[in-house]
């Protein structure tokens, strides 16, 4: 059997040790939010949800270089499946959940296909733009989901698990955290599995992995349709968060943005990229608001500056950068981590069950991302 | 066994940074500060007021005024001697910029919860304020809507909200009075409607409230449609109104289409209907961009010194507002000093700081033109036990001369209606 | 009557399309650059002419030269940004600065001039009476404007040294410097160039314009479908994909109920982006 060496510009892969570094921050985190104040928490709560959304574009990004501004539509179905469900046919929240995640991969089929039609991660990201542009005039022309004015969620009282409405943000903020740990979890996994393997040949060089047998138009679209289905369930949280889905309040252009600054800011060379990307920006602006005083505009405009330094130090995200450090210190300790940027064969995987290319729209080569570091 | 050991240290260093990261939020969030005892024995010095709105952002363009307006109420009652009842605590204002996005609503809600304010006032987007009342009302904290129209505002069943400014039902049927006044001085029996409404849920449910109170009259629409809300070149939308043969032209919109609009009807697409309604706009702020380009339309009006009616306390509001801000009071401007004196008179007849016990009485709680209703008409104020104010105060004016002038409601009307185009 | 009324109507308002897409192609496909702030140039451009209308007192043609000149500095300026971080990360690094910049200056403008709308009023060219409509003059010179940068940025890319150098550098570039051309010079011009036909073009349009501070972002999206339609890189491509586009949304909203106006030329974005053969990056 051949031995594998990870490509250069692997994003996930994952020892061991990683996982329960995660058991024990999700298990702190659990605690920590339970102490804080509410108006810690309400912040905590749409960082978080900033960060799940944000990680569905990482890993469109982090493991095949596509750049998809589609994702907050993936968000808003969700949103809107799950609640037009329930206010329509009174189906819990939980099981409208999974009908969100079918929706999203049902979507994500065509959306997909349509943005990853043609290589380059500027052009993709025109068309998924354009894609999200779309949603809003489609969604506010069906009139069963309530039009421009959306949908209001009937209120429960008090805590209501069914109902997946609850007294304090509290119960939310945790919901969020484990969808967020879920979703790292995954990403981890993710990036050592052998579709991760494909996925990361992809990126480098979409001929020559399709050449050694791997599957690339199957590939994207499945990697597509995971994400869209990642942020779906944000999506239905968040409507019940706030007991209204409407196109404003989804597809607005702050969430748009807020999604890629978390996103990009955070990183995606690492699972928890998003995450902390959320942390970091939601700290800032925090700070940011409380020093620049109350003159209307000036915080955004600080957070615009703040965003640009960002841009300029760090344009890999804060993993990228830690990613950087970390290969540039093992290179220094000599012999550590092989990083020949050979393609593994995928005929020698052990498994043996490779489907003979079916041909993929892979053009001239897509733009490498050059390792810094 | 040396990756063993290196692995327990990289695991140890990932947990400790995770930990740190979290606390570091906690602390940076909450500024390091715990819960306080809660109501004092003794009457504070100072009562917090939360003023929930928009300071940046398109908003901001209502937002701004409406804090303004509210810092004059806060200063006329603190230098009267602030809440008598409450050993003449004084009021502060303390402000949460939601920017303009709906996401923001809850978030800063519970900050102002958090924050130990007395009651929250503000709001010029209705899906921030339908978000931020969840947490208001499980807090207990009475929220004062100032801009915000969706009538499920009201609606929710939540007895610690009030508005303080129409909903969309009240303020389409305002402008249903505004059109059958208009085409009864002009003269036209039956007439017939052009709509252009902006596609957002503000837009929207004015459009479906227009519909609805149309019906109970002899007004026919033979045009309307709906355009995006990102839209900026109106010349399609003016040109499509212009050429229907309709007798009004209606736009249900935000300020600055009302602005693009009044500018193409009087440069681009003369319009051959003979009442313009722009529903969404401020004459003021129109009359300020275009002066005499927008003579004809009929908007929002503003109440001037020299409107017939002007309580005194109306006068000595627009000089305090003039002097600290070197501008006129606007529409919002006044709702913001609005919404400020109702929580100060629930506070006086409360004679406690603890929000419910606001809540409770700003349901019984009346303005009366002495104290704290500066509109002349209506000439009180008062909520309906679901939160909505009774009797909207809605003011019209058409503009001629590049000024505007109010012709509703017709007890403090400063000219009659004259024909668009004219 | 209605329909030549929306036909110069969409015609109008596709040269506006036009001219901020020619722009954006050529950053796109001749500086190789992704400018995501491409619009808020635009903006700045018409805030500069807001502000050379009421504290200098000059009118936007007034102010048309020392502010193609700001532009020109400021292009530099962003140029050498762009070509400091963005090369040595890759696209990545353009789209950040791009974003960056994108909410500055729309936090910029909304310090300097707050939300309320602007309009620029007193210039007048005279009009003309079109089927009912009334076309000012300065709309005229608008969609001339566009007409005379297209074709100037097509001869000057197919006709002339420079123009061919800095093809030759959006084609390959290492070649291009093996023959002697300066490669980074070459695509600092492209931004540069882009930069101040933005800048030109919200001069240009703030006589019939109402300005907001996030106007930029509108007209990004627009960019965006002049550029998909138009062809990445192709100047007279964008002309027409603007102009197409202009009259497709102007007929929907003329005649259709309400979703159309936005649907119908995604719609039209969409069928190209299956149908045409190569959205490749050639001029």
């Amino acid at each position: 059997m051949t031995q594998f060496r990870f490509p250069a510009s692997v994003s996930f892969a994952a020892p061991a040790w990683r996982w329960s570094g995660l058991a024990v921050f999700f298990v702190a985190a659990w605690f920590v939010l339970g102490a804080l104040p509410a108006a810690a928490i309400s912040v905590a709560v749409l960082a978080l949800f900033y960060a799940s959304a944000g990680s569905s574009f990482n890993l469109l990004y982090g493991s095949l270089g596509i750049f998809s501004l589609a994702q907050p539509v993936f968000v808003a179905v969700g949103g809107y499946a799950s609640s037009f469900l329930y206010v329509r046919y009174g189906v819990s929240p939980w099981l409208g959940m999974l009908a969100a995640m079918a929706c999203a991969a049902i979507l994500a089929v065509p959306i997909g296909f349509i943005a990853m039609r043609r290589p380059g991660t500027v052009v993709t990201a025109l068309v998924t733009l354009i894609v999200s542009e779309a949603a809003t005039p489609i969604l506010s022309a069906i009139t069963p989901l309530g039009g421009s004015i959306g949908l209001y969620i009937p209120v429960k009282s008090g805590t209501n698990w069914g109902a997946l409405q609850f007294a304090t943000g509290l119960p939310f903020a945790r919901l969020f955290l484990a969808l967020n740990v879920l979703i790292i979890a995954g990403l981890m996994w993710f990036g050592r599995s052998r579709a991760g393997l494909w996925a990361a040949a992809i990126k480098d060089s979409p001929d020559a992995a399709s050449a050694s047998g791997v599957p690339v138009l199957r590939m994207r679209l499945s990697i597509f349709i995971a994400s869209a289905v990642i942020a779906a369930v944000p999506g239905v949280l968040f409507a019940q968060y706030n007991l209204l889905v409407n196109a404003d309040l989804f597809l607005g252009d702050a969430v748009l943005f807020q999604l890629l600054v978390v996103a990009l800011v955070g990183g995606s060379a690492r699972p928890w990229g998003a995450l902390v990307g959320a942390l970091v920006m939601t700290e800032l602006s925090q700070y940011l608001s409380n020093v620049a005083g109350d003159r209307p505009g000036i915080g955004p405009l600080t957070f615009a500056a703040a965003f640009l330094v960002m841009a300029l130090a760090m344009p890999r995200g804060i993993a990228g950068t830690w990613a950087a450090f970390v290969s540039a210190r093992k290179a220094r300790a000599g012999g550590g981590h092989d990083r020949s940027p050979a393609i593994p064969d995928a005929r020698d995987h052990p498994d043996g069950n490779v489907v003979p290319l079916a041909g993929g729209p892979s053009r001239d080569a897509a733009e490498t991302e050059t390792p810094t570091g | 066994m040396q990756a063993l050991t290196t692995g327990v240290q990289r695991l140890a260093i990932c947990a400790a940074t995770a930990s740190l990261v979290v606390v570091a939020t906690a602390c940076g969030s909450s500024g390091g500060g715990g819960n306080n005892s809660g109501g004092s024995a003794k009457a504070p010095s100072t009562i917090t007021l939360g003023e929930i709105t928009d300071l940046s952002g398109v908003a901001s363009f209502y937002g701004v005024p409406e804090n303004h307006g509210a810092e004059i109420a806060a200063d006329q009652i603190n230098a009267a001697g602030g809440i008598k009842s409450l050993g003449g605590a004084k009021l502060a204002i303390k402000t949460f910029d939601t920017a303009s996005n709906p996401d923001n609503g809850q978030t800063e809600a519970t900050a102002a919860v958090g924050a130990k304010v007395t009651a929250v006032f503000g709001g010029e987007i209705s899906d921030t304020v339908l978000a931020g009342i969840n947490v208001t009302q499980r807090a207990g904290i009475p929220w004062v809507d100032v801009g915000g129209t969706a009538d499920e505002i009201h609606e929710r069943g939540y007895k610690t909200v009030f508005m303080v400014d129409h909903d969309s039902t009240q303020f389409a049927s305002e402008w249903l009075s505004v059109a059958e006044l208009a085409a009864q001085k002009l003269g036209i029996s039956n007439p017939t409607v052009a709509i252009a409404y902006s596609q957002s849920s503000y837009g929207d449910e004015l459009y479906q409230a227009w519909n609805t109170a149309v019906k109970s009259t002899s007004m026919k629409t033979v045009t309307s449609f709906g355009y995006p809300l990102t839209t900026t070149d109106f010349s399609s939308v003016a040109a499509r109104l212009a050429a229907s043969n309709a007798d009004i032209i209606l736009n249900m919109g935000y300020p600055a289409d009302g602005l693009a609009l009044a500018k193409l009807f009087a440069t681009q697409s003369k319009p051959k209907a003979k009442i313009v309604m722009l529903a969404g706009s401020d004459a003021g702020a129109v009359t300020g961009q275009l002066a005499s380009q927008a003579n004809g339309a009929l908007m929002i009006g503003d109440i001037a010194p020299g409107v017939k009616g002007l309580p005194a306390s109306f006068t000595t509001f627009y000089n305090d507002y003039e002097s600290k801000y070197r501008a006129a009071p606007d529409s919002q401007s006044m709702a913001g000093y609005v919404a400020v004196e109702f929580i100060a008179a629930a506070l006086e007849k409360a004679k406690s700081d603890s929000p419910s016990a606001v809540a409770t009485a700003l349901h019984s709680v009346t303005l009366t033109q002495t104290t704290g209703d500066i509109y002349p008409d209506p000439t009180t104020l008062s909520f309906a036990s679901d939160g909505a104010l009774n009797n909207a105060p809605f003011y019209a004016a058409q503009i001629a001369g590049g000024k505007g002038a109010l012709i509703w409601p017709t007890d403090v009307a400063e000219t009659t209606i004259a024909a668009y185009g004219k | 009557m209605l329909f030549e009324q929306l036909l110069i109507v969409g015609i109008i308002t596709g040269s506006v399309y036009s001219l901020v897409g020619v722009g954006f192609t050529l950053v796109l496909g001749v500086g190789k650059v992704a400018n995501f702030a491409h619009g808020s140039f635009v903006a700045v451009g018409l805030y500069l002419a807001l502000f050379a209308s009421e504290t200098l007192g000059l009118n936007a043609y007034e102010a048309f030269v020392p502010a193609v000149i700001f532009f020109a500095l400021v292009g530099v300026a962003v140029a050498e940004l762009f070509e400091w971080r963005g090369r040595k990360v890759g696209e990545i690094g353009e789209l950040l600065i791009g974003l960056a910049l994108l909410l500055l200056v729309g936090g910029l403008l909304e310090v300097l001039f707050t939300d309320t709308p602007r309009t620029i009023n007193g210039l007048v060219l005279g009009h003309v009476d079109i089927a009912g409509l009334i076309i000012s003059g300065t709309e005229f010179v608008a969609v001339a404007f566009t007409l005379v940068t297209a074709v100037a940025l097509y001869l000057f890319l197919r006709g002339s040294r420079w123009g061919r150098a800095l093809r030759a550098v959006a084609d390959n570039g290492e070649a291009a410097g093996l023959y002697g051309v300066r490669v980074p010079v070459a695509r600092r011009a492209a931004v540069t160039i882009s930069i101040v036909v933005a800048g030109a073009a919200g001069i240009v349009i703030s006589p019939f314009t109402v300005l907001t501070p996030d106007v930029g972002s509108t007209y990004l999206i627009s960019a965006f479908a002049v550029v998909i339609v138009g062809g990445i890189g192709n100047a007279l491509g964008a002309v027409l994909a603007g102009i197409g586009i202009g009259i497709v949304t102007s007929l929907s909203s003329g005649y259709l109920a309400s979703y159309w106006t936005s649907l119908a030329p995604l719609i039209l974005i969409l069928l190209v982006l299956l149908f045409r053969p190569g959205l490749s990056e050639a001029v």
